[in-house]
């Protein structure tokens, strides 16, 4: 019966070390990925979910989708005036009518904001109209142009990719920002430069308009776009139409 | 051994075996989500913890099922490996959950809020599962995203990867499901064994889940290593345990027009122990008890263990896969069980065992 093992009879003494030894194997195997895992996932990304704020500024619908123009505080430039936020209702979805319905006017929203670098985006339910403070500029609805530039990069959602994601990119992300584009959440084509710096870029058409229910079939993937390139305060846009865009060879 | 059904026949080694096997998947889910929280304070940065539990649940998932799997061609290349292999469906049951929450998330702690109809606040543990995560809260339902959302089948690498995880999920419950012995016995052996072969289909499909998925968006090589380390030690294991049975049973004993065969000298087999052997394309256990011999199958009824690896106790051949008993003499179960295996004439001259490759078919209680 020398280490012959059933398991509703005692343990033969031979195979006790046995045993023994094979879980001292699977501790430190869980251990080591356990703990070594974590560091070998893209899991992390410089998004960040702040507290809920309340922000006052002009409402516009585009370049791109909702957004909310809040004056910068002290020193503005000629092109910078206001600090754009992208605005989206709770979920995947663009802001309600009670949201929309205001566009052109002054109004209040609150919501949670979501940052990545440039890219701010606030979840909102509700605008609540005002009077613009004395002295608020106007927006400027034509932007700068920078110039064409061909760009390598991957079209994103802008609101789970600023904050709620991570890495928020990329083919396991694709489910998530098809939905949310679908939803109406602005389109960003996302570029990584040489240097590794990132620049965002909302997606219009050469009419201006939005290109969400048109490039769903292209998210997540490697795409090269060229086209214009123009600045709306803080703000990026990528003026190509959706049929130009193309997989870089 | 069954002759009525329970849910786990337990005994004080299966116990311990899912203690274990519970503490260990809990270490590796601690360990993967406190690191994580460390690596993001370390970087100054905010942690996505749904996307973290969805990872740790999913990988403990992926770990566990390559241990599940390399325990049968381990228990086939050394009889040690069985200390292991007695309780192996209980793995492929936690398998199989730690896949499902993957997918569906950690709901348990939420349930009494939710009973409640109150609102659940923020619960250490609780987290949204995959599909969730990535395809709610959008313009479709979940279940509908998840099937039409990605549409590019014509690429390998933008090949929509939660299918196949679908498909591995799928194909774990179905084993998770009929594992018990209640299935096992109204399915019959060979079937029950050949839906369970589907495990293998099932582990390609999340072989393909994790390489099209996970590493599609992160290419980080150790990753990559990890992954197809994995595979390689399984798939070299089953070919090393294969291949020593294809070996044995090439020595197919049995000669045209002998009605009996010399299998072997007597005191080559240890006393209470058996040896395989080949005849006429089946295996048999040719089992010793002091100086008498007796030949039975040697494929159990209740798995198709291997008999032959079994020992003698209280005038039983034991299977060492589950501990299931057969009567040397008439190769069945001690009553009150029904199994039996057929047995085979034997002879012993002159020290030589002889044995008729023509079973006799197993007696039925
Ligand atoms: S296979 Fe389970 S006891 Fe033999």
């Amino acid at each position: 019966m020398n280490n012959f093992f059933v398991h509703y009879r005692p343990l033969p003494p031979g195979l006790k070390r046995f045993v023994l030894l094979v879980l001292t194997v699977l501790v430190t195997l869980i251990v080591v990925l356990g703990f070594w895992g974590p560091s070998l996932h893209n899991q992390y990304g410089p998004g960040r979910r702040q507290p809920v704020k309340e922000l006052s500024g002009w409402l516009l619908d585009g370049p791109g989708g909702a957004q909310l123009l809040v004056p910068q505080p002290g020193q503005t430039t000629q092109d910078q005036t206001f600090n754009r936020v992208l605005l989206a209702g709770p979920g995947k979805t663009i802001p309600p009518p009670a949201v929309m319905d205001h566009v052109g006017d002054w109004v209040k929203v609150r919501g949670s904001l979501f940052s990545r670098g440039p890219l701010d985006v606030m979840n909102t339910r509700k605008a609540t109209p005002m009077r613009p403070p004395l002295g608020t500029p106007e927006a400027n609805v034509v932007g700068y142009s920078e110039g064409e530039f061909t760009l390598r990069g991957e079209i994103v959602d802008s609101k789970c990719f600023s904050g709620v994601m991570k890495p928020g990119s990329g083919k396991t992300h694709m489910g998530c920002a098809i939905r949310c584009i679908s939803g109406g959440v602005p389109a960003v084509f996302h570029v990584r430069q040489n240097d590794g710096a990132a620049l965002d870029f909302v997606l219009i058409d050469d009419q201006n308009r939005t290109v969400n229910e048109r490039v769903l079939s292209l998210v997540a993937q490697p795409l090269e776009l060229r086209g214009e390139v123009i600045r709306f305060d803080n703000l990026l846009a990528l003026r190509a139409n959706p049929d130009s865009y193309r997989s870089p060879k | 051994m069954t002759h009525q059904y329970v849910a786990v026949q337990w005994t004080r080694r299966k116990v311990i075996y899912d203690a274990i096997l519970i503490g260990l998947m809990a270490l590796y889910l601690l360990a993967f989500m406190q690191t994580s929280h460390w690596i993001a304070d370390l970087r100054g940065i905010e942690l996505e913890t749904d996307g973290v539990a969805i990872r740790a649940y999913g990988s403990a998932a992926y770990i566990l099922l390559h241990l599940t799997l390399a325990i049968g061609p381990l228990s086939r290349l050394h009889p040690w490996f069985h200390t292991l292999l007695f309780n192996r469906r209980h793995m492929g049951v936690m398998v199989f959950l730690l896949g499902a929450i993957h997918v569906s998330g950690w709901t348990l702690p939420s349930q009494p809020w939710i009973w409640l109809g109150m609102k659940t606040p923020k619960l250490p543990w609780a987290f949204y599962g995959s599909v969730a995560w990535y395809n709610n809260f959008g313009d479709l339902k979940p279940l509908v995203s998840l099937f039409t959302v990605n549409r590019h089948f014509g690429s390998l690498a933008l090949f929509p990867f939660e299918l196949l995880g679908v498909i591995g999920l799928v194909v774990l419950f179905v084993m998770a499901a009929i594992s018990h012995d209640f299935w096992l016995a109204n399915l019959t052996a060979p079937v029950w064994k050949a839906i369970h072969m589907s495990v293998y289909v099932g582990y390609a499909a999340l072989v393909g889940h994790v390489l099209l998925g996970a590493l599609q968006t992160n290419r980080n090589p150790w990753l990559a290593v990890l992954v197809l380390s994995g595979a390689l030690a399984l798939l070299t294991l089953h070919l090393l345990s294969g291949w020593r049975e294809w070996y044995s049973d090439r020595a197919d004993l049995a000669q045209p027009g002998h009605s009996w065969v010399d299998v072997g000298a007597l005191q080559d087999i240890a006393d209470g122990a058996a040896k395989v052997v080949m005849l006429s394309g089946e295996r048999v256990a040719v089992f010793r008890r002091g100086t008498s011999v007796f030949a039975l199958s040697n494929v159990c009824q209740h798995q198709n263990g291997p008999l032959g690896e079994g020992r003698i106790v209280n005038n039983c051949a034991v299977c060492p896969w589950h501990g299931y008993e057969y009567e040397l003499e008439t190769g069945a179960s001690p009553p009150p069980f029904h199994e039996s295996v057929p047995t085979f004439p034997v002879q012993l001259r002159e020290g030589r065992i002889l044995i008729s490759p023509v079973p006799i078919a197993a007696v039925q209680r």
